[in-house]
């Protein structure tokens, strides 16, 4: 392996982990952590529904 | 890693709010005061809700969340059930929750909360699983339930992390099944709620009490405790 190789798997590596580091991050955007777990924080795009419960 | 099962929750679960009668959570002269009742708690009792809470690994949101929906902060009387003070607990929960800990939660109680509920309720270093509490244990436990808040938050607390135990489905504890439980009796629900169940199913099981599952919208419908909570 060339001295250039090496360079370019190692940019490689980096690269994906950095990568994978951002995507987690993204998904995870909504997820605390909370004592004993996680709290994933929610919105909704309608208004809540307000009937009362049903009997 | 702690060592009890660990929570995850949606917040708010469901796109619905509390509503009864012209009272609806979703007003947000009613929101407000619910975040003031909140904040109010938590500036109160934040001390006991967090040490506690370390103790049996349960977020300072969940209890203030239970404080604020079981009593809104207020250390009631007795109710029709026996239940009283800030997280209203009967006297017979109390009994259950330390007699069968370690069968239920798969670990012993800690030498500090033993210690805490031994000084609290002097008799319960007697209490035996295969008994029930005389009337003078339950006046006994009543009493520490109404006059001592640090108490009263402790054994919620407990009551919390036992229903989580009991309440779990593999690696994860479900919060839903605990609020319902707690509200309605965890031995009248266990065979309602079983199987893995999302909070809207709950809610649409009407065999479940509608008090228990208005609980469920009031902690963890929009503008609920708990969505009042990660709001601030």
């Amino acid at each position: 392996m060339t001295k250039a190789q090496k360079i370019l798997l190692v940019v490689g590596i980096l690269g994906v982990a950095f990568g994978g580091f951002v995507l987690t991050k993204y998904l995870t955007r909504n997820v605390r952590k909370i004592r004993g777990g996680t709290v994933t924080l929610q919105t909704f795009d309608t208004p809540p529904n307000e009937e009362p419960l049903d009997e | 890693m702690g060592k009890y099962t660990t929570v995850a929750i949606k917040v708010p679960d469901v796109n619905r709010s509390f509503t009864q009668g012209s009272y609806k959570y979703s007003d947000p002269a009613v929101a407000k005061g619910n975040k003031a009742v909140l904040d109010k708690i938590y500036a109160e009792l934040g001390t006991f809700i967090t040490k506690w809470g370390i103790e049996f690994e349960v977020d300072d949101s969940i209890i203030a969340g239970f404080i604020a929906t079981e009593s809104g902060g207020k250390n009631a009387p007795p109710n029709q059930y026996d239940a009283t003070g800030l997280m209203q607990v009967t006297p017979n929960t109390v009994w259950e929750i330390i007699v069968k800990w370690q069968v239920m939660v798969n670990s012993p109680l800690s030498a500090k909360a033993i210690s805490f509920f031994n000084k609290a309720i002097p008799s319960s270093k007697n209490f035996n699983a295969n008994t029930v509490p005389s009337s003078a244990v339950k006046s006994e436990i009543r009493k520490a339930l109404q006059n001592n808040p640090e108490f009263s938050i402790a054994i919620g607390t407990a009551t919390l992390r036992w229903l989580l135990e009991a309440f779990k489905d593999g690696n994860v504890a479900s919060i839903n099944k605990v609020m319902v439980s707690y509200n309605a009796g965890y031995y009248s629900m266990r065979n309602k709620v079983k199987g893995v169940l999302t909070t809207q199913q709950l809610i649409n099981n009407k065999s479940i009490p509608i008090e228990s599952r208005g609980y469920l919208l009031k902690m963890l419908g929009v503008n609920g405790f708990l969505d009042l909570w990660f709001k601030k």
